[in-house]
């Protein structure tokens, strides 16, 4: 029940930001200088066709009605037309987002597991050189870019030593799946084609890597250092001078609650694949909404640019709400904290 | 505990479920495309067969040849449909699907003859009524390159079944130039795909929807598989009109990125035939070290300048322009950012053959900007009249340009401010006269292939658009514009276009600072591309890679 009530009120919340994000990138949207349907029809385009756009995007409309017009559109699912790729938004929404929630998937993935993995490795042989090579590979993580990443695993495993494919999501001659996600690697499992299953999988790897590096040196880190500062507590130590083995005292009683921040910043850092997500799109040519949202935002395309922001404002809304949800499970204080409605 | 762990993991599954599934549910519907299934990418793939596979800055934004006018498109339409006329390298036309034309002597009639036998990529005949459909359906929908057309074309009818007439609103000589950019649709076709729902009443979308990703063409080469914003894959069309090489392309794939190291890297593994041509000198060079890998060479026929502000002070007086256009140091922007190119003599690209050879040409000279600047009437006090300079801030190499011509200007004491600004922000300031910045870098291209096209931006109709922020209004200019274009006559419209040169080089409006050659890597060992090796270029966008024009050796491959 508790949880429950959380989760309602963290959902009334979210759906209150929600309504105050669409305004904010209506208002941003509109206030940047230029004129979209001029960006997109060219210099030479007669002043009847600019006029025509300017219509039926409701630009020649006061700018309340116009954001009353679109809000209504919004709930039904309905951005209007793109500039950029003259369909509807919606359609573009679909075709181009599964790929980005599979390389985001695949990066939480890698960046969740290996992040945890690596920081406990680290503070197991705390202050030894195993420990050292993980703290300087985490530091190098963080401050690196991923773009820079992406160039050098392109460099090495798409030019130097060719095992990996360079870019897109499918090589020529692979028959991609029928889509039922539009992830083609859970839909080429899910259809059991094999072929196309290797071939996504392959595709995946150097951009999903890219992507999670920073994220899982940063996880690596949190984690730890959390458990280097439980390690020494006192209910640890009770916990050792009882003989209990030295694996149960770590899964069982030392790793939930050392995992309270990882997962707090994994929330965070899961979100936020998402809009690092257009540099390494950029790069491996990977047709995802990143790389959608980038290239819509160049070109001023306005039901493009707010259905995109919205869609990345509303992953990130449910993110934070799941991580919520995972670090009550995992410490009891905070769920005594949502019963008291702290 | 453990009975609400179980529920908070159910929670969070449910909320990943709650996430995907609109996901799922959209891409189950396929993405807006129903019948388009496969995605494929040129990657990874041996040079076995005869490919081409290249790519272009922008992704292919349609394949309705009424509505795109992007690098991507053209080179698209050039390839999937026909045209009546057929551009040359030398300028002119001739014939395609229009076997021959007459012309009224006041040019204001055009009789069309077009050629029997030729058929749609579905199998249908093409005839006149295609012909006319298409001419009246850009014309209708003003995208495109209808901006060619609507100005000029009064109605468009069917003689017989394989004749049309268009009659024109005016004369208009580079007419025929004009009609390379006219694609012929299939018209049962195109009528067949209509939604209902769309801004052209009884004809709904007029087949926009549907021609997106499908064509509707009789070119050498029929769409395969249209992914929007990424890539387009093209194979011959068997059935084409023209005999085909044994050595052309069997199928092309265009690919939308210009990123320098995946461009290279598909280079290096033989997964990319010819590059766009926006990669850095530093890519070209490297890309120029692989072995097998050559670099082209090609007059593009746009021209790069800083557009002077000539209703603004102090660049609203000749001299002070004459003396800018004398003191800028044009090697240096040509060595360090278009290594190929050459500086402009005139408004008008070389690649034109109605360009004036002999033209007086601005070439560094500090003491002749020197001189200017003293007949300026803003001489002795120009420190009260700063000048900005503004470029798109996305144009990353524009910074080198707007330095040099801040440091060529402070040597003669005009003092120059950096105003560069996002591409969106700028096309606002200059749509207006008092809000464009003094000296605005931008590079124009030409819309057809004829001198006019470079001339016609100096026509006040062209001001307030990125084409023209020099805001000269001149009436004598648009006169002389105006009467050039309407001359039919190729050799009085060519003295026309000189005087025109003459005068606008006279004026000075604009620094033309490059004549831009653009720069294309592509696979020489086992790639004849005529543009590159006989030099034979054809001056209108998209027919460049023109793909009967490649001729493809996969055993000539490098190991």
């Amino acid at each position: 029940m508790q949880l429950f009530l959380f989760i309602l009120r963290r959902l009334i919340y979210s759906i209150i930001v929600i309504i105050g994000l669409s305004l904010l990138i209506f208002l941003i949207a509109r206030i940047v200088p230029g004129d979209p349907a001029r960006m997109a029809l060219g210099a030479n385009a007669p002043q009847w066709l600019i006029e025509k756009y300017h219509e039926e995007m409701n630009l020649d409309k006061p700018i309340a009605v116009q954001y009353g017009l679109w809000l209504r559109g919004a709930l039904r699912g309905e951005f209007g037309n793109s500039l950029y790729t003259k369909r509807k938004v919606i359609e573009d929404i679909g075709e181009f987002l599964p790929a980005t929630v599979e390389l985001v998937l695949f990066s939480g993935l890698i960046m969740g597991i290996g992040g945890v993995l690596l920081g406990m490795l680290s503070a197991k042989f705390n202050d030894s050189w195993v420990d050292n090579i993980i703290r300087v590979f985490s530091y190098m993580g963080v401050v690196t870019p991923s773009f820079v990443f992406a160039i050098i695993f392109m460099l090495i495993f798409g030019y130097l030593w060719p095992i990996l494919p360079a870019m897109g999501r499918l090589s020529r001659g692979i028959a991609a799946p029928e889509p039922v996600t539009g992830m083609i690697v859970l839909d080429s499992l899910l259809k059991g084609n094999f072929p196309a299953f290797w071939n996504a999988l392959k595709h995946m790897v150097m951009p999903a890597f890219t992507l999670a590096l920073g994220g899982l040196s940063q996880e690596a880190r949190i984690t730890r250092s959390s458990i280097v500062d439980n390690i020494s507590k006192d209910y640890v130590l009770s916990h050792q001078s009882y003989g209990i083995p030295g694996p149960s005292i770590w899964f069982r009683f030392l790793l939930k609650p050392s995992l309270i921040p990882t997962v707090s910043v994994f929330g965070l850092d899961f979100a936020v694949l998402f809009a690092n997500a257009f540099l390494v799109e950029m790069v491996f040519n990977w047709p995802g909404l990143s790389r959608y949202g980038i290239n819509v935002m160049l070109q001023k395309d306005l039901n493009a640019i707010s259905a995109v922001i919205l869609v990345l404002g509303v992953i990130f809304v449910v993110m934070n709400i799941i991580a919520d949800i995972v670090i009550s499970a995992l410490d009891p204080r905070i769920r005594l904290g949502m019963a008291k409605g702290e | 505990m453990t009975k609400r762990l179980y529920l908070s993991l159910i929670a969070v599954l449910f909320m990943l479920i709650a996430v995907l599934t609109p996901v799922a549910v959209m891409a189950g519907k396929g993405g807006g495309d129903k019948e388009q299934k496969a995605v494929e990418t040129p990657t990874a793939q041996p040079v076995a067969e005869k490919l081409v596979r290249f790519t272009a800055v922008w992704p292919p934004e349609s394949l309705d040849p009424c509505c795109g006018q992007d690098t991507a498109s053209s080179i698209l339409y050039a390839n999937v449909y026909d045209s009546l006329v057929f551009p040359t390298a030398e300028g002119t036309v001739e014939p395609s699907l229009a076997e021959s034309w007459n012309v009224t002597p006041d040019g204001l009639s055009y009789t069309f003859n077009i050629r029997k036998g030729v058929k749609f990529h579905n199998g249908d005949e093409l005839n006149a009524e295609d012909v006319v459909f298409s001419m009246e359906r850009i014309l209708t929908m003003g995208e495109g390159y209808a901006y060619l057309f609507e100005p000029v074309v009064d109605t468009i009818v069917q003689d017989d079944d394989y004749t049309v007439t268009i009659t024109m609103k005016k004369p208009f000589g580079p007419f025929l130039k004009a009609l390379v950019n006219l694609y012929i649709l299939n018209k049962d076709e195109v009528l067949a795909h209509i939604e209902s729902e769309g801004s052209f009443g009884e004809l709904g979308d007029y087949g926009k929807s549907w021609l997106l990703t499908h064509d509707a063409g009789s070119g050498p080469y029929m769409v395969r598989e249209m992914k929007l914003a990424e890539h387009c894959i093209a194979d011959r069309f068997d059935g084409y009109w023209q005999p085909f090489d044994a050595n052309n392309p069997d199928s092309f794939t265009l690919v939308g990125t210009n990123e320098p190291v995946t461009v290279r890297t598909l280079m290096g593994n033989r997964e990319l035939e010819i590059t766009d041509q926006w990669q850095s000198s530093e890519n070209y060079k490297a890309m120029d070290d692989i072995e097998g890998v050559d670099i082209a060479y090609f007059p593009s026929g746009s021209i790069l300048a800083i557009q002077l502000h000539n209703r603004k002070p102090p660049t609203d007086d000749v001299h002070v322009r004459r003396a800018l256009a004398y003191a800028m140091d044009y090697g240096s922007v040509i060595q360090a950012l278009y290594p190929g190119s050459t500086q402009p003599v005139g408004p008008v690209s070389v690649v034109f053959h109605d360009h004036k050879k002999d033209l007086h040409q601005y070439k560094t000279n500090i003491d002749m900007a020197k001189e200017e600047l003293s007949k300026s009437k803003y001489y002795g006090k120009l420190d009260k009249y700063p000048v900005d300079v503004c470029w798109p801030a996305e144009w990353v190499a524009a910074d080198k340009i707007g330095l040099l011509f801040q440091a060529s200007a402070a040597k003669i004491g005009v003092t120059v401010n950096i105003a560069k600004r996002p591409w969106a922000k700028m096309i606002a300031d200059i749509s207006n006269q008092d809000t464009t910045p003094h000296a605005n870098i931008l590079t124009v291209s030409p819309h057809y292939g004829d001198a006019g096209s470079n001339l016609s931006r100096y026509h006040s109709s062209s001001s307030s658009t990125w084409e023209q922020t020099e805001w000269l209004q001149d009436p004598e200019i648009d006169a002389m514009i105006s009467d050039a274009l309407a001359t039919v006559d190729a050799a009085a419209r060519e003295a026309k276009y000189y005087a025109l040169q003459e005068k606008l080089d006279e004026m000075a409006p604009s620094i033309w600072l490059v004549d831009v050659t653009q720069r294309h890597a592509y696979q020489a060992a086992y790639l004849d591309w005529a543009p590159a090796s006989t030099g034979m270029v054809i001056p209108v966008q998209g027919y460049k890679r023109y793909m009967r024009h490649i001729k493809v050796y996969p055993d000539r491959v490098p190991e």
